[in-house]
């Protein structure tokens, strides 16, 4: 079974590999949280399913550039809920407009500062591509913690890179992207914080 | 300025004109965005008629419309920099009651890849009105275009004889096809005359309204003035709903509104043993999204009564309760007015948590229901939706 991993993976660093090159595109800020929605024409929010619950705010009280982020408070509950699996929450951005899927070929990578309340606050970033849309929901990265300078979220600004291809998604048709408070980002399933997020961006 | 440096296109005789480094300059004209799709199936008439920046018009006698192109009057430019060409007039005599008449303008274009709509508007007196909406190439053929609402929800100081620009998001316009796209039409609802000029139609990749920044700064929502169309400022139906054998009468008339011009909405009544009766203003697209209520913290309405006495239960519905065709209740108006309802103007102040636990991110309705048998009628005007402060959000959160 190992040996089968081992060649899949390698079979897939060979696929990467010889991939044909793609032209870069030049980075495109999908929202800097300035304005009341995101510059793509799509629509943000918190999603919830109780007993966990989300809150977004977009904030002036903190800033990595210009002059407002977004604050999203979060209480992601272990117990109570559908199969008694303490709901969940988050919050996403539609980077499609109307039914039109956003293209992101060209970009490698979802960038953005974050910094904590506290520190040591944790999440994973969703993204769905048409049928994760249609679905209603988003293939997740691992705690975004793997993704920044320091290893874990603290109370300074740090910018997380997120590589488009750990999502495996079709980059073609993008619908949403997504910061989801999932119980596997905490020891016990369960977490409470505020998180600040700034300059989402595609590089 | 030389017509060459402006890049402009003849088209149906008008010059689309194109600039640079002026509030025209950031869409594309009409003749710039792509056709419809091939193989968009068009009726033999449209295929002969029908022609990209084409204009004319629809109406029954004694209803009339004027439709053409003025190379007297056009707009110039932000700064006067634009050279001369012809602008859209049109011209409408709305006769009381059912005659219709409307104008339209034929884009036969995809403008699935546009997010915003903008044009330069400027009548002959000020005033005039109409209601914006949208045929596809489906709903063109069984007429019925899908309406928006009226200009005022875009120009709230109404048409005046300065030209100004209209900005409309294309998401307003829930249901046509966006690949396919018809016309945009002009439908003179309300009686009257008028004449105006319509001048740098323009499609735009970027959404040009920051509708939620709006919000956020006045602190409430104008959800319906009753003034300009049956449509809500969310452009979502409104109507009165009944059960035989009750029934109820909703009007939009001068008598019902709560100031010197406009109109307000007039509810007659009579509800009897059986059946139920009363008035909704959707909050949600139908087959659509529904609306998000959990930035505001409150409804409120103005409110008085024919004779005075009159009572209503107030309701909303979310997704939930709006699949069972209902609503919860927050109460009877009068525990909002100590009072009751008089033959005086009074606020009804709603707090949405006297609506128990509806789930308020996905939102269906308000609904004004006659629950108690009698007959009568009441007025209502400017039905707002008051928004949460910041702080407000943010202390709800930690209790």
């Amino acid at each position: 079974m190992g040996r089968i991993i081992s060649t899949l993976r390698w079979g897939m660093a060979l696929a990467v590999l010889m991939a044909p090159s793609v032209a870069l595109a030049t980075p495109l800020v999908i929202d800097d949280f300035e304005g009341g929605s995101n510059k793509l024409n799509g629509h943000s929010n918190t999603y919830v399913q109780e007993p966990s619950r989300a809150l977004q705010v977009r904030t002036k009280e903190l800033a990595h550039g210009g002059a407002a982020s977004l604050m999203l408070k979060y209480d992601k509950k272990s117990k109570g809920g559908p199969y008694d699996g303490g709901g969940w929450c988050g919050y996403y951005t539609q980077v499609k407009s109307g039914r039109q899927y956003f293209d992101a070929t060209g970009y490698t990578k979802l960038t953005f500062w974050v910094k904590g309340a506290q520190g040591d606050e944790s999440f994973m970033v969703g993204v769905a591509d048409r049928h994760w849309d249609e679905v209603g929901d988003s293939v997740k990265s691992e705690p975004i913690g793997k993704y920044l300078p320091a290893g874990k979220v603290t109370t300074e600004w740090q910018q997380a890179t997120v590589p488009l291809a750990s999502f495996f998604v079709d980059v073609k048709e993008l619908a949403t992207i997504a910061i989801c408070f999932e119980g596997a980002c905490f020891p016990t399933g369960e977490g409470k914080g505020t998180i600040y997020l700034d300059d989402l961006t595609l590089e | 300025m030389t017509r060459r440096a402006w890049g402009g296109v003849l088209l149906g005789g008008v010059l689309w004109v194109i600039g640079t480094g002026s509030a025209w300059a950031d869409g594309v004209p009409l003749d710039q965005v792509p056709g419809l799709p091939a193989k968009t199936p068009l009726f033999t008439a449209e295929q002969q008629f029908g022609r990209r920046g084409k204009i004319g018009g629809f109406a029954l006698k004694p209803s009339k419309f004027g439709a053409y192109w003025d190379d007297k009057i056009w707009f110039s430019g932000p700064a006067g920099e634009l050279p001369k060409h012809s602008a859209i007039y049109y011209r409408y005599h709305k006769a009381p009651g059912i005659p219709f008449c409307g104008t339209y303008l034929l884009l036969l274009g995809d403008l699935s890849q546009y997010s915003t709509v903008t044009f330069w508007i400027k009548g002959k007196r000020g005033g005039e009105t109409f209601e914006i909406g949208m045929n596809d190439t489906v709903s063109n053929k069984r007429e019925d275009a899908v309406f928006v609402g009226s200009i005022y929800r875009y120009l709230p100081r109404g048409i005046t004889t300065q030209w100004q620009r209209v900005v409309i998001p294309l998401e307003d316009f829930f249901g046509p096809d966006l690949s396919r796209v018809y016309s945009l039409v002009f439908n003179y609802n309300e009686d009257g005359d008028g004449e105006f000029w319509i001048d740098g139609v323009a499609f735009h990749k970027q959404l040009l309204v920051d509708r939620d920044a709006e919000i956020k700064a006045q602190g409430y929502l104008l959800l319906d003035t009753f003034d300009h169309s049956d449509l809500n400022a969310l452009g979502r139906k409104t109507n009165a709903y009944k059960r035989l054998p009750s029934v109820c009468l909703a009007s939009r008339v001068p008598e019902a509104r709560h100031g010197a011009a406009g109109r307000g909405l007039k509810l007659e009544y009579e509800k009897a043993a059986g059946g139920w009766c009363g008035y909704y203003t959707l909050l949600n697209e139908i087959d659509g999204e529904y609306y998000d209520l959990t930035p505001y913290k409150a409804i409120s309405f103005l409110v008085r009564g024919a004779a005075g006495g009159e009572t209503f239960e107030i309701g909303m519905a979310d997704k939930n309760w709006l699949t069972i065709g209902d609503s919860v209740k927050a109460g009877l108006v009068e525990h909002y007015l100590p009072r009751g309802v008089t033959t005086v103007w009074q606020e009804v102040v709603v707090p949405l948590a006297d609506f128990g636990k509806l789930d308020f991110t996905q939102m269906g309705s308000l609904v004004i229901n006659f629950h108690k048998a009698g007959r009568g009628t009441v007025y209502l005007d400017d039905v707002l939706l008051i928004r949460k402060s910041e702080e407000e959000i943010l202390k709800a959160w930690d209790e």
